[in-house]
C-alpha cells in the first residue's frame, strides 16, 4: 500500500512539475515544419488548396505556378505547400491536423501525396526534435498496432513472434519519443541554449507559400542516368507501378480522408512522377476516384524527361514548373465538373 | 585518435529512457531472486548483455544476422565483449597461480604475466595506432615513405577501466593483501558489473569482492538515497554537462573566430561540462549499484574547490588517482628516495595518467601540466613549512590559482589533434559527418554538430545528394548557420597544440582573435548560479534534511525533480565523455 502511495506521489509530482515547466518554456522549433506552419498560420484562410507530402511535394509543387495555371484554366485557386522533406504517414497526418486547426473556414481541397505508413525512424531523424514532435498518443497507437501486426497474425505464430522480435525495438523508440513529447523533454534546455547562443529564427529560405527550391545539383550522375532510364523503360512496357501496402497504411489513408472531410474539404490523392518506387495505392474503390496519377511515363512523357531531373526520384526546378502546371490543370478539370 | 567503429550502435546511456526500462527489469528480477548465487548469475548475465549491446546494438537484429549468415553486416567490433571474458579468465587463473606459487620468483612470474597480458591488450588497442602514427612521422621526417598503410584499430569501450580493475585484483593478491578468489562467478561479477564496467569508478577487488559473498536484504538498501543520487547524476549530465557542451564545442571548433571573453566562457563551460559529465555518470553508477545492494567507491569530492593541486587529485577521479598512487607511483618508488627521485615519480605518474586518457600528445601535455603543478606544490610546501604567515596569505589565492591551472590544463585535454577524420565535402557543403572531436563512434554525431539535434537533417532517403547543411568554406573551417539560426563551425584538420596555443593566448594574455562572442554574457549568470549551487553543496547543502521529510512528500518532490530535469534535459544523444577513454 505504502509503495503504491509513494509511486502515485512520484508520478503526480512528475506530471505537475513537467507540465508547469513546459508551460513556461516555448515549443522547440522543428526544422522546416515550424517555419512552414508559421507561414501558413499568417494567412491560413487565404488558401483554397493545401498540398502535403514529402520532398516530392515540397520541392516539386510550386504554388505560384500552380495558382497561375489554375487561373488560366478558369478555376482560380491558391495553394499552400506543406510538404516537408522525408515526411511520411503518420507524421503527415499529425501535421495535417495541426494545419487544419489553424483555419476558420474550410479548405476546398487537400492534395495528399500517396505514401504508405513508415514504421522505422529515419536514421537522420534519430534523437532530433523532428522525430519527437509528432509522437502523440494517437500516432503511438498506430505504431503499436503496426508493430504488434494484425496482418502478420495470419501468417502463423512463429512468424508472428519473429516479426514482433524485429519490430519491438523500433516500437520502443516510438514509445521513447512519445514520452519525450508528452513530457516536453528538452524544451527548457533548448530555450536556454537559444538564449545563450543568441540564436536567431530558423532561416530555410521558405517562401510565404511554403515552397523552397531544392539545393542546386548538377543533374544526374552516370550511374543515376542508367538506373533512371532502366526504371522508366520498365514502366513504359507496363511494369507494376502500384503497391497497396499493408492494412494499416490503408487505414491511415482512410483516417486522413475522414479528418479532411470532417473539416469540410475534400481529399485528392497525388501519385507523383517518381519512377524509382512503387506508389502506394488505395484499395478502397471510393478513394481511387480521387486520385491524380502522374506516375505513368506513357501518360505524362514530359514529366519523365531525363533533362528535367534533379535526381532519379526528383524533378529539377524546370520539371517542377511543368508538374505544377499539369497538376493545376488536372485538378481544375476534376473540380470543374464537381463544384 | 580513435578510429570509428563501422556500423556502430548507440551505446546505452544512463540518461536514456530505455535505460529506465532495462534497469526496472534487472531490478525486479534481482530482488525477486532469493539465492545470492542466482542474483549474481542474473547480474553477471545482464552485465554482459549490457556491455555486449555497446558493440552489437540490438541483440535480436545481431543474432538474426548471425543466424542468417549475414556476417558482413555485423558491426566491426562485435567480438570485443570477448576481451572482457578473456581478462576475467586470465586474472582468475593468475590469482590462483599466485596463491599456489611456492616461491617468490613464481609469484612474480604470475603477476608479470597478468601485467603483460592486460597491459598488452590495452596497449595494442589504445596505443598501437598512436605508435604507428608517430613512427610514420619519423619515417617521413627521414625522407622515407612508409611501406605500410595507416592502421585502423578500434578501441573497445571500457577497456581502460576494466583492465585497471582486474589488474588491481592480481596486484593485491600478489602483494598478499587479498586472498585469491576461488569463485569464478564472484570475480567475473566484480569485473563486469554493469554500472561501472564502461566508465568506472574503478572499483578495488578488496572493497567489492567481500560484498559478493553476502546476501543483501532489501531493507538494508538506501532506496531514497539511491534514487536521489541518480536524479542528481542525471541532472548533472543531461541538463548541465550537455548544455555547457553546446558552447564549448562551438568555441573549440574555431577559437580564432572569437574574443577573449568567449575563450573564458568556453574554458569554464568545458571545466563544468567534464566535471558534470563524469561525476554525473559516477553518481548514477553508484546509485544504480546501490539500488541493487552493492556499494561502489566515491569518485569525486568537489575537486574545483581544492586549495591546492595535490588536494585536487585527492578529489578528482578518486578511483583512478588512488589506483595510480597505489600501483604506479608507489611501484616506481614513491617518495622513498631523494626529492628529485620523488619528483620524477610524480611526473611519470601524471604523464602516464594523461596517456591513460588517450593516445595523443595533448593528453601527455595535460598529464605533464598536472605533474609540474604537483611538483611545484610539493616544493612550495617544503620551502614554506616554517612560514605560517605566508601560508595564511596564500590561502586566499590558492584555490583560484589551482582552479586557473586546472582550467588551463583542460585546454590541451579538449583540443584533440584532428576534428573530423573523414568528411564527404564539396565546395557547397558537408554531406555527411563521420567523426567528431570527442571520438564518438557515430556517423551523424551531435557532439560537435549539435545544431543537428535541434531539427531534422534535410535529406530524403531518395535524395542522398542533398547536403545536410549548407556551409561556406573559410580556409579549413566550414562555417554557417544551424537550423535554429545559431553559428556553426567545423574544422577539417587542426593540430591540438596549435589550437591550445590560440586558446591559451586568450586565457592568459586576454588576446581577442576577433570581436565576435560565442555566447551572450548571460553565461556569466548561468555559470555563477551553477558555482553557487555547487559551493552550497560542498558546504553540506541540505545535509540529511531530506531524510526527515515524510516518505510520501519525498517521492512527490523526487517526481517534481524528475519533471523539471526532463524539461531541462538535452534532446541530443550525447555519450559520456569518459566512454572514449
Amino acid at each position: 500500500m505504502g509503495t503504491l502511495r509513494n509511486l502515485l506521489c512520484l508520478v503526480l509530482g512528475f506530471a505537475i512539475a513537467a507540465a508547469a515547466a513546459a508551460s513556461w518554456t516555448p515549443a522547440r522549433p522543428v526544422l522546416t515544419v515550424t517555419e512552414k506552419l508559421e507561414r501558413y498560420a499568417e494567412a491560413a484562410d487565404a488558401y483554397d488548396v493545401l498540398a502535403i507530402g514529402s520532398s516530392l511535394t515540397y520541392r516539386q509543387i510550386i504554388p505560384s505556378i500552380f495558382d497561375a495555371a489554375a487561373r488560366d484554366a478558369g478555376r482560380p485557386m491558391r495553394l499552400y505547400n506543406l510538404g516537408v522533406d522525408g515526411m511520411r504517414p503518420p507524421e503527415d497526418t499529425y501535421l495535417l491536423e495541426e494545419a487544419l486547426a489553424l483555419r476558420k473556414t474550410p479548405l476546398e481541397v487537400v492534395l495528399v501525396e500517396s505514401n504508405r505508413l513508415r514504421f522505422p525512424i529515419r536514421p537522420q531523424d534519430e534523437e532530433t526534435v523532428r522525430a519527437i514532435y509528432w509522437h502523440d498518443t494517437k500516432r503511438l497507437a498506430t505504431m503499436a498496432r503496426f508493430a504488434l501486426g494484425s496482418d502478420a497474425r495470419r501468417s502463423g505464430v512463429r512468424e508472428d513472434i519473429g516479426r514482433i522480435g524485429e519490430t519491438l525495438p523500433t516500437l520502443w523508440r516510438h514509445v521513447d519519443y512519445w514520452f519525450r513529447n508528452v513530457s516536453a523533454l528538452g524544451r527548457g534546455h533548448e530555450a536556454l541554449i537559444a538564449e545563450l547562443l543568441e540564436a536567431g529564427p530558423p532561416a530555410r529560405g521558405i517562401g510565404p507559400d511554403g515552397y523552397a527550391p531544392p539545393p542546386a545539383r548538377d543533374g544526374l550522375t552516370f550511374d543515376e542516368k542508367r538506373r533512371y532510364e532502366e526504371a522508366v523503360a520498365s514502366l513504359r512496357v507496363g511494369a507494376a507501378r502500384y503497391d497497396s501496402g499493408d492494412s494499416l497504411s490503408q487505414a491511415e489513408l482512410a483516417e486522413k480522408r475522414r479528418i479532411i472531410e470532417a473539416s469540410g474539404a475534400r481529399m485528392v490523392l497525388i501519385l507523383p512522377p517518381d519512377p524509382m518506387a512503387k506508389h502506394f495505392f488505395p484499395t478502397d474503390e471510393s478513394q481511387r476516384a480521387a486520385v491524380l496519377d502522374f506516375s505513368d511515363p506513357n501518360a505524362y512523357p514530359e514529366l519523365f524527361d531525363r533533362a528535367d531531373r534533379r535526381d532519379p526520384s526528383h524533378l529539377d526546378v524546370r520539371g517542377a514548373e511543368l508538374y505544377s502546371r499539369l497538376l493545376a490543370r488536372q485538378l481544375a478539370a476534376r473540380l470543374g465538373s464537381q463544384p | 585518435m580513435i578510429p570509428e567503429i563501422a556500423n556502430a550502435p548507440h551505446p546505452i546511456l544512463f540518461v536514456e529512457f530505455r535505460f529506465v526500462w532495462i534497469f526496472a527489469l534487472i531490478f525486479a528480477v534481482h530482488w525477486s531472486l532469493r539465492s545470492n548465487t542466482a542474483r549474481k548469475l542474473w547480474l553477471l548475465a545482464c552485465s554482459h548483455v549490457f556491455y555486449g549491446c555497446f558493440f552489437i546494438g540490438n541483440p535480436v537484429e545481431f543474432f538474426s544476422d548471425v543466424l542468417g549468415g549475414r556476417f558482413s553486416q555485423l558491426p566491426t567490433g562485435w567480438w570485443f565483449p570477448s576481451l572482457l571474458w578473456l581478462s576475467t579468465v586470465m586474472d582468475y587463473l593468475v590469482g590462483l597461480g599466485i596463491e599456489g606459487a611456492t616461491t617468490a620468483r613464481r609469484r612474480k612470474l604470475w603477476v608479470s604475466g597478468s601485467l603483460s597480458a592486460n597491459l598488452g591488450v590495452l596497449g595494442f588497442f589504445k596505443y598501437f595506432g598512436f605508435f604507428d602514427q608517430n613512427v610514420r612521422v619519423v619515417v617521413d621526417w627521414l625522407g622515407l615513405t612508409p611501406s605500410w598503410g595507416p592502421l585502423q584499430i578500434f578501441l573497445p569501450y571500457g577497456i581502460s577501466f576494466y583492465t585497471f580493475q582486474s589488474l588491481s585484483y592480481s596486484i593485491e593478491v600478489y602483494r598478499g593483501r587479498l586472498r585469491a578468489e576461488r569463485s569464478f562467478l564472484n570475480l567475473a561479477f566484480f569485473i563486469a558489473f554493469f554500472p561501472q564496467v564502461v566508465a568506472g569508478p574503478i572499483v578495488r577487488a578488496y572493497a567489492f569482492l567481500p560484498q559478493t559473498k553476502r546476501i543483501v536484504s532489501w531493507s538494508s538498501v538506501d532506496v531514497r538515497g539511491g534514487l536521489l543520487l541518480f536524479l542528481v547524476g542525471f541532472f548533472k549530465k543531461a541538463c548541465v554537462a550537455d548544455g555547457l557542451a553546446r558552447i564549448s564545442d562551438l568555441y573549440f571548433a574555431a577559437p580564432e573566430r572569437y574574443d577573449a571573453f568567449s575563450a573564458w566562457a568556453a574554458a569554464l563551460c568545458y571545466a563544468g561540462q567534464i566535471y558534470c559529465d563524469f561525476s554525473g555518470y559516477s553518481d548514477m553508477a553508484i546509485a544504480v549499484a546501490g539500488l541493487l545492494g552493492y556499494e561502489l567507491c566515491r569518485n569525486f569530492d568537489f575537486p574545483y574547490f581544492s586549495p591546492n593541486i595535490t588536494e585536487f587529485w585527492r578529489r578528482w577521479h578518486m578511483s583512478l588517482s588512488s589506483w595510480l598512487r597505489d600501483y604506479l607511483y608507489i611501484s616506481l618508488g614513491g617518495n622513498r628516495g631523494s626529492t628529485l627521485f620523488t619528483y620524477r615519480n610524480l611526473m611519470l605518474t601524471m604523464i602516464l595518467g594523461g596517456l591513460w586518457h588517450g593516445a595523443s600528445w595533448t593528453f601527455v601535455a595535460w598529464g605533464a601540466m598536472h605533474g609540474i603543478a604537483l611538483v611545484t606544490h610539493r616544493e612550495w610546501s617544503r620551502r614554506t613549512t616554517g612560514a605560517p604567515r605566508l601560508g595564511q596569505a596564500m590561502k586566499w589565492i590558492a584555490m583560484p590559482l589551482t582552479f586557473y591551472w586546472v582550467v588551463l590544463a583542460w585546454v590541451p585535454f579538449r583540443a584533440t589533434d584532428v576534428y573530423i577524420d573523414r568528411m564527404e565535402a564539396s565546395d557547397r557543403g558537408v554531406k555527411r559527418l563521420i567523426r567528431t572531436p570527442a571520438g564518438f563512434q557515430d556517423a551523424t554525431d551531435h557532439a560537435l554538430i549539435y545544431p543537428f539535434a535541434i531539427g531534422s537533417l534535410e535529406e530524403d532517403e531518395s535524395t542522398v545528394s542533398v547536403p545536410l547543411l549548407v556551409l561556406d568554406r573559410e580556409s579549413d573551417v566550414w562555417t554557417g548557420k544551424s537550423p535554429n539560426g545559431s553559428e556553426i563551425a567545423i574544422r577539417l584538420h587542426q593540430s591540438g597544440f596549435a589550437l591550445t596555443g590560440k586558446i591559451w593566448r586568450s586565457l592568459v594574455l586576454l588576446e581577442d582573435h576577433s570581436t565576435k562572442r560565442v555566447c551572450s554574457s548571460a553565461i556569466v549568470l548561468v555559470l555563477g548560479v551553477l558555482a553557487l549551487v555547487h559551493g552550497l553543496n560542498a558546504r553540506g547543502g541540505l545535509g540529511d534534511g531530506w531524510r526527515r521529510t515524510p516518505v510520501w512528500l519525498f517521492y512527490g518532490l523526487l517526481g517534481a525533480g524528475w519533471g523539471i530535469a526532463v524539461v531541462l534535459k538535452s534532446v541530443a544523444y550525447t555519450p559520456f565523455i569518459y566512454f572514449q577513454f
